[in-house]
């Protein structure tokens, strides 16, 4: 069954008399449970492409399709109520509250939906991802992989259908990001979780159960027949 | 080493980056345009406002003089006005009193001469206005518009005959009534609340009366410095070689009474400045900690600290020739135009032109000050930049509380916004600081412009709203004017909250040395002493029923207990008083200090018009009051004048002689009761009133000036304390604007991210009220001593107070959540890059 799809997604900016296509006509499929990759080069569209399926930015036609809801028709408001409880995101510069301890960040998109986070469950993501000795450092005293963890931790903490990752290891060196992917793909498993990532990496993207690549705002190689098909 | 040339490049930089910064650099130019703006109106109206306060003071006064010489002769006016520090001196001599004008009696109203200076020089600037011109010709007359009305003229004529009995001040002349016709030549409008009336020169010599006859003539002296010490009154004193009988009258507190003004003003121009301070700082610190990264970057391509430094003074110049001009030229529009216009709408009276002084050193200091502390407030930021390495800088997170990572797993929308803040201490602190600058700047000047209310004043200085005398109480053949019957009728008008009766008659009190021994002796030692002790106290022992030794035997009825028991501190054993066991003294004069031992002593008395006149009798004195307490109006010789109760009185004398009734409104000024009030005394001749709401309606021109300017001062701080705040929750919510971004990726809602704003600034206005209450209130409460002219009791404006209070609790609630709704209109991802840019 497809968790995530999209119908002709389009995304063009203005920028002056050029117009920019930034997504050109995407049709994809994700299979609920799977660890997708797109992969793509520099301003291939694969950012933009990733926003638009968390519902991070509005196209300009097409469908988003997430969990058989069109998110396209959502209001703001909505959206961001859907994608706390159906979507994670990780982003490459991890974005993490520069106040709030590590426990408090995993835990503030739970609280934001006024629920008493699973302290179990919570603990588990912490053990986990390994940063049971870093529960109450702040941001700015964990390296580059530990804030990552942490972003990581904070979105599997709702326990979301799918996990949207925007280049997790963009900042990190190699052997962290081995470090990270896999508990990604290891947490995924565990709790059923679908990811979409986008990586530049193709090494990186080896990692993922399926790759798709974009160029120019379109999907032009990898494995979208498979989805097709079946649709 | 050799010089580079890049001054341009660094300016060619400054320039770029100050372009591209337009949104914040409009905020930051408001901040400097608000504060040239705030000094500058607030100086200028408080410069106004401390001018119409003066005025009216010297108004109430009646005359412009600093100190004055009593029975000067011609050689110390001569002396005096020779004098290096002497402005000017002018005479008056009191010459005669006007006991009826046609058939009506008047309430003493006196006529004093004036020579040229004390009329031009003294008088004049303490007139509200004046018609036609001062008498030149023996019968020529000038009267207080109060007097005319007290003699029942409304609209005066220059010309018009006023036919009057009067008696002269020659010393011996007995007060042997004489009548004539005087010519009105003018009139003129005062808040002293005297009625009296100018004569010529031609006339005061057919009365006789020397300029250095006692207690008649004076010189007024106005001094060049006005702040004078006890030890130049006493070098001056030494000069003029006075007479025994001579004294200055001088405030010898006025260099202490000057210096509490001065530091209750300083006190408040601190405040304000200081509030200025902190909002440009505030605001530049904002605005440097946000371009940090950005100079960070600037670092790492080889720019250096003192090229930074340079820049980021270069685009502070650049905010102040925005601000400082805008600013200026608001405030004169607003001082010059807007609020004189206001005034005018109010009250035609007053030309648009005069009304705000704004002199040009009041913009002078206040675009110094802006751009100054301009300047100053970027030494900080201007470090920040310079110090911070290139790497520190990149990662540079505005506020960031490192050391506070203790085991806290909270995280709501509450304890979100209450970390926020005080994310940034020194922000926080600043913010809160100014917010609390600003409210207790509010509560000060709030204060003082309740302090300088005409009506507040009045309240506290007339324990009446209106007073009817008996003009017969000292005459041989006095009439009981003041009937019961009378009293019943105010009684029943409605709108009339009490009658407080006063009676009185002459006492004999025999000569006793042992209870007045000390008093009297106090009392010819002073400078005012009456004549020669021995001789006079022999002659008392003598002649005790001499009036010039009698006293007045004073009854109040139970009302006028309260008053004359709240006037000594509420000591009085008022069931005692009732009985008649005790009584209160009044002293001759109001000068003198203590009680002279009197307190606690018996005294023994005789009553020539009691039941019994040749009984002696006798009471204990519990208290010895100053003659400003005394609820008579009347005096009698010198010795002390004894209240009792109106039981007490009646018991001895039988029918009580009503000297005069003090009545009391429900409403004070209430317009309508008090003219049915005097429609009880229409057709009575014999009695004179004195009005508060009529001393209120003198002073209505000043008052609405007063008004109108303190008000404004009031607006504009508060309108400040709030545009202040707007200011840095606008630069506060576009810095956080990556966050908001965050905090919306990972779910929180635009509903929420309100509710976390409202909640901060619901924080900041009740930390902020809360700070200043505890801080502004003693500080507005030292401020109000300092400048109590009237010794008005201190009290809280509360509901103004509350007014603002709830106000800026409002606006703190509703201005975040704008600024947020008019900021963050991008959508996350274009939120989430433009703070990663930053």
């Amino acid at each position: 069954m497809n968790i995530l799809t999209t119908q002709n997604l389009k995304k063009q900016y203005d920028m002056g008399e050029i117009q920019v296509k930034a997504l050109d006509g995407i049709n994809l499929f994700v299979r609920e449970g799977e660890f997708l990759a797109i992969v793509g080069t520099s301003g291939s569209g694969k950012s933009t492409l990733l926003h638009m399926l968390g519902g991070l930015d509005v196209p300009t036609s097409g469908k988003v399709v997430v969990d058989g809801k069109d998110i396209s028709k959502m209001t703001k408001d909505e959206l961001t109520i859907f994608r706390r409880r159906k979507i994670g995101f990780v982003f490459q510069n991890y974005n993490l509250l520069p106040l709030m301890n590590v426990y408090e960040n995993i835990v503030l998109p739970i609280k934001l939906d006024g629920i008493r986070p699973d302290r179990d469950y919570v603990e588990q993501i912490i053990t986990l991802l390994g940063l049971k000795e870093k529960k109450y450092a702040m941001p700015d005293q964990l390296s580059g992989g530990q804030q990552q963890r942490v972003a990581l931790a904070r979105a599997l903490a709702t326990k979301p259908a799918i996990i949207l990752a925007d280049e997790p290891t963009g900042n990190l060196d190699s052997r962290t990001s081995q470090d990270v992917l896999g508990l990604m793909k290891t947490t995924g498993q565990r709790f059923g979780q679908t990811i979409v990532m986008i990586t530049h990496n193709d090494e990186i993207a080896q990692m993922a159960g399926r790759i798709i690549r974009l160029e120019d705002g379109k999907i032009c190689g990898g494995e979208n027949r498979y989805a097709e098909s079946e649709e | 080493m050799l010089k580079v040339k890049n001054k341009k490049v660094v300016s060619e930089i400054a320039r770029t980056t100050y372009r591209a910064n337009k949104k914040r650099n409009f905020l930051t130019i408001f901040a400097i345009f608000l504060t040239t703006f705030l000094i500058a109106i607030v100086l200028a109206l408080g410069v106004s406002y401390w001018n119409t306060v003066s005025e009216r003071q010297i108004r109430i006064q009646g005359m412009d003089y600093d100190i004055e010489l009593s029975e000067p002769r011609d050689d110390q006016v001569e002396k005096i006005r020779s004098m290096d520090n002497i402005e000017y001196a002018g005479v008056a001599v009191k010459c005669a009193i006007i006991e009826q004008y046609q058939d009506k009696s008047l309430d003493k109203t006196r006529l004093y001469w004036l020579d040229e200076t004390c009329w031009e020089r003294q008088t004049i600037p303490a007139l509200e206005g004046y018609e036609g011109k001062y008498p030149q010709s023996e019968s020529e007359i000038m009267f207080s518009q109060d007097t005319l009305k007290a003699m029942g003229i409304q609209k005066p004529k220059i010309g018009m005959k006023l036919p009057v009995t009067y008696f002269t001040l020659k010393e011996g002349s007995d007060e042997e009534l004489l009548k004539k016709d005087f010519v009105l030549c003018g009139w003129y409008t005062d808040y002293s609340g005297n009625q009296r009336g100018y004569v010529s020169e031609d006339f005061w010599k057919t009365t006789g009366v020397m300029q250095t006859d006692f207690t008649q003539g004076s010189l007024k002296i106005s001094l060049k410095n006005p702040l004078y010490s006890e030890k130049d009154i006493t070098a001056m004193q030494n000069e003029i070689n006075m007479d025994r009988n001579q004294y200055i009258d001088a405030d010898t507190d006025t260099i202490s009474n000057f210096c509490k003004i001065a530091v209750g003003l300083i006190v408040m121009l601190l405040m304000i400045f200081t509030s200025g301070y902190l909002f440009i700082y505030n605001t530049l610190y904002i605005s440097v900690s946000k371009d940090i990264r950005y100079y960070g970057q600037l670092k790492t391509v080889g720019m250096t600290s003192v090229q930074l430094k340079r820049m980021v003074y270069q685009q502070a110049v650049w905010n102040a020739v925005a601000g400082i001009p805008f600013g200026l030229i608001v405030a004169f529009i607003i001082a010059k135009i807007v609020i004189p216009q206001l005034l005018q709408i109010i009250n035609p009276v007053f030309s648009a032109s005069d009304v705000v002084s704004a002199k040009i050193w009041v913009f002078l200091t206040a675009g110094c000050f802006a751009f100054f502390t301009n300047l100053i407030s970027c030494k900080e930021p201007a470090k920040m930049v310079g110090e911070c390495s290139p790497v520190e800088a990149l990662r540079y997170t505005p506020g960031t509380c490192r050391k506070n990572n203790h085991k806290r797993e909270s995280g709501g929308v509450y304890s979100m916004a209450l970390q926020n803040m005080f994310r940034d201490k020194k922000q926080a602190i600043v913010i809160f600081a100014s917010f609390t600058i600003a409210i207790s700047i509010f509560l000060v000047v709030n204060v003082i412009i309740r302090e300088n209310d005409a009506k507040r004043i009045l309240n506290e200085t007339y324990t009446y709203d209106m007073q009817f005398k008996n003009e017969t109480t000292l005459d041989d053949d006095k009439k009981q004017v003041i009937t019961g019957d009378h009293i019943f009728q105010i009684e029943q008008i409605k709108g009339v909250k009490n009658v407080r009766k006063v009676t009185s008659t002459e006492v004999v009190v025999p000569y006793q040395e042992d209870v007045y021994g000390e008093y009297y002796k106090g009392l010819y030692q002073s400078r005012y002493s009456p004549g020669n002790y021995e001789e006079d106290m022999e002659l008392y022992q003598k002649e005790p029923e001499n009036a010039y030794f009698t006293s007045r035997f004073i009854s109040v009825d139970e009302e006028g207990v309260e008053v004359l028991n709240e006037s000594i501190g509420n000591t009085l054993d008022k069931e005692a008083f009732e009985a008649g066991k005790i009584a209160v003294a009044v002293k001759f004069l109001n000068f003198m200090e203590g009680d002279y031992g009197i307190s606690g002593k018996t005294i023994r008395f005789f009553l020539p018009d009691g039941k019994k006149p040749t009984e002696e009798y006798s009471i204990q004195i519990a208290a010895v009051v100053d003659n400003w307490c005394n609820p008579a109006f009347f005096a009698g010789g010198i010795t002390p004048d004894m209240i009792v109760s109106e039981k007490y009185a009646k018991k001895l004398m039988g029918e009580l002689f009503t000297e005069l009734i003090n009545v009391q409104y429900e409403d004070a000024f209430s317009k309508g009761t008090e003219k049915k009030v005097k429609a009880v005394f229409e057709d009575e001749r014999q009695i004179s009133y004195e009005s508060k709401l009529k001393r209120y309606a003198e002073m209505k021109n000043s008052e609405t000036k007063v008004k109108v300017l303190g008000n404004s001062i009031g607006f504009i701080i508060a309108m400040l304390a709030v545009l202040n705040y707007a200011n840095m929750m606008v630069a506060g919510v576009q810095n956080r604007s990556k966050e908001f971004a965050t905090l919306e990726s990972i779910g929180m809602t635009t509903k929420q991210t309100k509710k976390m704003l409202r909640v901060e600034g619901i924080g900041y206005a009740v930390i902020s009220i809360i700070i200043s209450l505890i801080v502004g209130l003693p500080v507005s409460c030292a401020v109000f001593n300092a400048m109590n002219l009237y010794r008005i009791s201190f009290s809280i404006p509360w509901a103004s107070n509350l007014i603002l209070f709830g106000v800026a609790l409002v606006l703190c609630m509703i201005v975040p959540v704008l600024i947020y709704q008019k900021t963050q209109n991008a959508s996350i991802i274009e939120r989430l890059r433009n703070g990663e840019d930053q």
